[in-house]
């Protein structure tokens, strides 16, 4: 089932420009984007810093309003939401930041931080249920249920990566925008991370917009890759088919970066 | 110690003044034009490594060693001003952060020829004639609007190619990367990577590069010491460490990177647990808690396996070995 679906979006910001001082000049930062989120499935978004591909994530999860073209939810434009199913879509498009440190409040707990958006958006709520299903969710995620009295900064990254995803995941969503989720954690957590995304995906079924630099990680993670590139898709398709037949030259960059030997990098890069 | 090496540390140890051991027993030695590359995880102690080199450490660590000589020249016995002229004019520095280690509000210019004065008794105008040459050799295409440019400025490529200008305005032997592309685009990183490799091929500077990048190092580096929780696991020749790894974490290592050459339905494996961030002054295998591979003769004290071109530190490949 298709639960999000971005058409034609495009954002343009008002940047200073450099000529004068209090002209604005603007800024493309994304252009004529079209992508489909279907349940169960990964859309993979790839490109180097400053590319948009951030910019497509807050878009697709209404932090930012497009400047031009519509994000569908359920087929229905996400402005024309009445309030209670705004309420519907904010429950169930969840986001996961890059640094998850800083996307919590360094004076909750464990235990605030998780049941709060629990409280916000669900429809019944208990405190006593709401904490057992926290303790719960701790475990799938691999933490230990004391967890839930500590606080941020008693916790490594990777911990905190956890707890977002613990987050995330207790309101059942449908889509969870990971915005380069694994990008400052170290690769030895990296992997536990992927994994465990891959895993509960299976379980729960849930959408996923992956965005990431990282193109071995782009890999293994999409079903569907889109490449990126100062606000214009360059390349958009299959996962397999993207990896092993580059149709664009920025998109071969990208994997030629991946490379073991100078030579296969620089055939490819330079 | 080999006559002809740039770097040659033994035994150095790095603690807080809180006493926690930051970095133990590291020994390390680099070859006249060699590139050695420090690869492992955020906190095993990569950068503290390489900041005691060249005395840059903050105040609360002490670093302590049993040898520490650079060129040949023992740095621990010379005075503090001796120290600083020769690691000013014979060693140079790339940061990681290329916003953070230039003045924001001084010309390029006069950053890059400032501390070239401070240590060679020269004129000004020759040594901006020589940040100039170094400019434009370090790739940047209008060297003189560059020179007039404040930081905020350039790019953060162009920022990089002028801390490479700046470390080698004194003719080094010896560069230090601390991380030098982290911060940057893949294809700006490809070129900065390149550069790296010409100075070291064409300019005969023997190179330091601290990345968790693998893959550049194994395009890079003619040498790698791997680093866990602060001491150094496994160093030998790249080729032969990433082909052939003999330490378990880093075979673990290299197997947690998802590859594009990977099937992504196969599962990537893991390294369970965490980083040890406190007690790591002891004799034991910290990596042992993680360890896929440990068996019963791991407990006690860790045997290190030192070969001619290979060090690894793991009792199992130890009695394996047969030592």
């Amino acid at each position: 089932m298709t639960i999000l679906e971005a058409k034609r979006v495009g954002k343009q910001f008002a940047v200073k420009d450099s000529a004068s001082l209090w002209k604005k000049k603007v800024f493309q930062a994304l252009e004529n984007v079209d992508l489909r989120l279907d349940s169960g499935r990964t859309v993979g978004v790839v490109g180097e810093s400053g590319s948009g591909k951030s910019t497509l994530g807050e878009i697709l999860g209404d932090l930012q309003h497009p400047s031009a073209g519509t994000v569908l939810y359920k087929g229905r434009d996400v402005r024309s939401l009445t309030k209670a199913e705004y309420r519907q879509f904010r429950r169930n498009v969840q986001y996961i930041f890059q640094n998850p440190k800083e996307s919590m409040n360094p004076y909750f707990t464990v235990e605030k931080i998780l049941t709060e958006p629990m409280q916000v958006l669900l429809d019944s709520y208990d405190a006593a249920s709401a904490r057992r299903r926290a303790a719960e969710m701790l475990g799938r995620v691999g933490l230990a249920e004391s967890a839930l009295g500590k606080y941020p900064s008693e916790l490594s990254g990777g911990q905190c990566q956890r707890i977002a995803i613990a987050r995330a995941l207790l309101l059942s969503p449908e889509v969870i925008v990971c915005d380069e989720c694994v990008s400052a954690l170290d690769v030895s957590i990296q992997a536990q991370i992927l994994n465990l995304l891959k895993d509960l995906q299976r379980e729960f079924g849930t959408a996923y917009l992956f965005i990431s630099h990282d193109i071995g990680v782009i890999h293994y993670m999409s079903d569907e890759i889109i490449v990126v590139n100062h606000g214009h898709v360059v390349e958009q398709g299959e996962g397999a088919a993207v990896i092993r037949a580059p149709k664009n030259d920025y998109t071969r960059t990208l994997i030629a970066s991946a490379f073991f030997t100078r030579e296969a990098a620089r055939c490819g890069a330079l | 110690m080999k006559q002809d090496a740039v770097l040659n540390i033994e035994g150095l140890t790095v603690r807080a003044a809180s006493g926690d051991v930051l970095v133990r027993d590291v020994s390390l030695t680099l070859g006249a034009q060699e590139c050695l590359g420090i690869a492992g995880e955020s906190g095993s102690g990569k950068t503290v490594t390489a900041k005691s080199v060249l005395q840059l450490l903050p105040p609360d660590l002490r670093a302590s060693a049993r040898s520490l000589s650079v060129l040949g020249k023992d740095i621990l016995s010379m005075t503090e001003p001796e120290r600083r002229r020769f690691l000013g004019c014979e060693v140079g520095f790339v940061p990681q952060n290329t916003v953070a280690y230039l003045h924001p509000l001084i010309k390029v210019k006069r950053q890059l020829t400032d501390g070239y004065l401070c240590y060679h008794d020269t004129t000004k105008r020759e040594a901006l004639e020589r940040a100039h040459g170094l400019l434009e050799q370090v790739g940047i295409r209008d060297a003189s609007r560059v020179m007039e440019s404040y930081p905020g400025e350039l790019s953060g490529g162009m920022r990089q190619r002028v801390n490479i200008a700046m470390a080698l305005m004194s003719d080094p032997k010896l560069i230090i990367a601390d991380e030098p592309t982290t911060a940057l685009d893949c294809v700006v990183q490809q070129q900065v990577v390149e550069l790296f490799h010409s100075i070291n091929t064409q300019r005969h500077v023997a190179i330091v590069m601290i990345s968790h990048d693998l893959n550049l190092i194994r395009r890079y580096c003619h040498k790698v010491a791997v680093m866990y929780a602060g001491q150094v696991v496994e160093t030998g020749d790249s080729q032969a460490v990433f082909t052939s790894p003999k330490h378990p974490y880093t075979k673990a290592l290299l197997s947690v990177v998802p590859r594009v050459d990977q099937d992504p339905a196969a599962r990537l494996s893991e390294i369970p647990g965490y980083v040890p961030e406190t007690g790591r002054d002891t004799d034991e295998c910290l990596f042992r808690p993680r360890c896929a591979e440990c068996t019963q003769a791991c407990s006690g004290a860790v045997r290190c396996l030192r070969g001619a071109d290979r060090f690894v530190r793991c009792s199992k490949v130890c009695e394996e070995a047969g030592a």
